[in-house]
């Protein structure tokens, strides 16, 4: 068992306030995935749940038991840190039997746990290996195979793959993914790569200026974004945002756009949804969700094309708009736009979302934050 | 074609630059008294010889002709400034390095209130030129009767020695992996990180400290000259600088100077494949 439970933490460097009152709670065998921008928070989250900062005000509880005060290797912990930290005067092996060194195991135990993880990552060559001689890849490996061996319950990961190349990150990500089935450990991942955390969360805390946007399952967070943060941040590439106005019509809501009106489907005249007439909004579509049609009757908007990125299997077009703002579409790779096209614009309403302007809020889920929050209440001992 | 012409041209006129006093002393320094009164002196020793290496420090030498040579009258003064100049170094070098261990440690590692503030103390200790200081000094020392003693000597080549290898040593340390938060993860103290993993890894800076650290109190002229010249403390610099007004022997000067030069030209070379990979350039302040 190894849950851990947040609660209300500030940490506040000087003046700057890196983490506030921050409340989560991750279950026993979860990956847990913080994202968010740098100077988000995230690490520093972490370092305060690894016991590296002392938090300014807040508590941490590992299993119920409050551990705010306990040093770093007397929690059930173990962390890969970023550009995998190793000991540079020390060899593979070394670095790994470092991992014992507090730890009151026998020499037995120690080396059977060694010779596990040597297994488990296949570093059989690296262990008389000086970090310097190894490769990135060889290093991730002999990082993640030292905190292993600790034998731990809770593995937290700082940026760990964010010095690989893409190939390598793929391959240790899933690898990873892997191991944390095999092992069973709660696993705590910061990353600033929203695909990372994709793939690799449970559920995904999505950070901002200290505070969390959003928790959510990873089809949560992508699906039902609640503010254009989350929108924005979570999708590549990002979110389209058009800048509107919401009216009545006689088919229910319309969004009005550069004087043009947009039906917006069903779902958004359920109860509930509340705005005012005439109310300034933010209209999200994912670039997957507007379609490129180099003429069309029903399309209602027109805009040039100012750039084509060829991916391959798609591309993405960024089209610039009569009001100068710009949007990007993901368009099958057949069609060919060369720039400076004129292009109608149709949007597949069927997927868009609706932000207040001012709040940034998701006008279908606000409110839906509070419910989204952790109100489990702790038997707090002490 | 021309560049490259141009460019050996500048390197060889750099080294003879720099090279050529170097050799002519080495000349004198393995020639015979006469040789030096040579008119126009050659430029090799009239007849290469160790003699004046053997009486500089006092010793007879009978060379394979039947000549002798005689000690020096100056041979007492040179040794008693090796041996000084040798203890000095010495104990210079072993304090000021595990001050200054500690001391860049803190600055380049640690975050603290008014940190740059005393890093620019530091550097304002370095700037200082030595002889703006030394009348106070001298005033002090007097008063507790360290003038003319090497115990004094030491004192005051640890004020220079302490803050210009600290400063020194800050950005090389500051450019260490972060592995203290490994360390704690794994349940080593502060103190045992500092020792056990800290210094391992700075060794290299650290020797290169330890040898810029000797040479500076083996060179140490300013305040040898004020303090302790004359007496049984004396070191070499002021021994060397004080046989100008003496008349001495040329290639018996050579001969000491040759001696002044071994340490700092073993140390060199001893570690001269650390100097290029430590980098001490870095800016400290932020």
């Amino acid at each position: 068992m190894s849950e851990i439970y947040v609660k209300d933490l500030t940490k506040r460097f000087g003046k700057t306030v890196a983490v506030k009152d921050l409340t989560l709670e991750i279950k026993d065998q979860e990956v847990m995935v913080l994202v968010g921008p740098s100077g988000c928070g995230k690490t520093t989250t972490l370092n305060c749940i690894a016991g590296l900062e002392k938090p300014t005000a807040g508590r941490i509880f590992f299993d119920g038991i409050d551990v705010t005060e306990t040093p770093s290797h007397k929690r059930n912990i173990a962390m890969v840190f970023q550009s995998a930290l190793l000991y540079p005067h020390l060899t593979g092996a070394q670095n790994i039997r470092m991992s014992f060194k507090a730890q009151k195991i026998s020499r037995e135990e120690a080396e059977a746990r060694l010779a596990q993880v040597v297994r488990l990552l296949g570093i059989e060559n690296e262990l008389d290996k000086l970090p310097s001689q190894m490769s990135g890849g060889q290093r991730q490996r002999v990082a993640i195979a030292k905190a292993l061996a600790r034998g731990a319950g809770v593995l937290l990961m700082d940026e760990p793959l964010s010095n690989l190349d893409a190939a390598l990150r793929e391959e240790l990500r899933s690898e990873l993914l892997v191991l944390q089935k095999q092992l069973k450990t709660t696993m705590i991942y910061v990353t600033h790569d929203q695909v990372e955390a994709m793939v690799l969360a449970d559920r995904i805390v999505v950070m901002q200026n200290g505070t969390i946007c959003q928790i959510g399952t990873p089809n949560e967070v992508y699906n039902e974004p609640l503010s254009t943060f989350v929108a924005g941040f979570i999708g590549s590439p990002p979110m389209n945002f058009l800048r509107g106005t919401l009216h009545t019509g006689e088919n229910g809501v319309k969004f009005m756009f550069q004087g043009r009106f947009i039906d917006l489907p069903q779902r958004f005249r359920k109860a509930g949804f509340g705005y005012q007439e005439g109310q300034q909004v933010l209209l999200g579509v994912r670039p997957q969700h507007i379609r490129l049609l180099p003429s069309s009757a029903e399309a209602k908007l027109v805009g040039t094309v100012y750039a084509v990125e060829r991916l391959g299997k798609e591309n993405v077009v960024t089209v610039e708009m009569l009001s100068g703002e710009k949007l990007k579409a993901i368009a099958p790779p057949e069609i060919q736009f060369h720039i400076g096209d004129v292009v109608h614009i149709d949007i597949l309403l069927d997927n868009v979302f609706v932000f207040d302007a001012e709040t940034g809020q998701n006008i279908l889920s606000s409110g839906a934050m509070a419910t989204n929050r952790i109100v489990t209440v702790h038997a707090e001992s002490s | 074609m021309l560049r490259r012409a141009c460019l050996w041209a500048m390197v060889a006129l750099v080294i003879l630059w720099t090279a050529f006093p170097l050799y002519w002393f080495l000349k004198l320094a393995f020639d015979v008294p006469a040789g030096a009164a040579v008119f126009p002196p050659p430029f090799y020793p009239t007849k290469p010889t160790v003699a004046s290496l053997a009486t500089a420090l006092g010793f007879r030498y009978v060379d394979k002709d039947g000549q002798v040579y005689l000690p020096s009258g100056l041979a007492r003064q040179v040794r008693i400034g090796l041996l000084n100049s040798f203890i000095l170094a010495l104990s210079v070098t072993l304090i000021t390095m595990p001050v200054v261990t500690l001391l860049a440690y803190t600055f380049g590692r640690l975050e603290f209130r008014h940190k740059n503030k005393l890093i620019m103390a530091v550097l304002l200790v370095v700037a200082l030129p030595p002889i703006s200081i030394i009348i106070p000094f001298y005033m002090l020392f007097l008063h507790l009767g360290l003038v003319g003693k090497l115990g004094g000597l030491i004192l005051v080549t640890l004020t220079v020695t302490i803050p210009l290898l600290t400063w020194m040593l800050i950005g090389f340390f500051r450019n260490l992996p972060r592995v203290e938060a490994l360390a704690r993860i794994d349940g080593l103290s502060r103190m045992r990180t500092l020792i056990t993993i800290i210094i391992p890894m700075a060794k290299v800076g650290l020797a290169v400290g330890s040898m810029i650290c000797f040479l500076t109190a083996w060179n140490e002229f300013t305040f040898a000259h004020i303090l302790v010249t004359g007496t049984p403390a004396t070191t070499l610099p002021p021994v060397i600088s004080g046989f100008l007004f003496m008349s001495p022997q040329p290639t018996q000067l050579a001969a000491t100077v040759l001696y002044s030069l071994i340490p700092p030209f073993l140390l060199a070379y001893w570690l001269q494949r650390y100097i290029t990979t430590m980098n001490i350039t870095e800016p400290i302040v932020r």
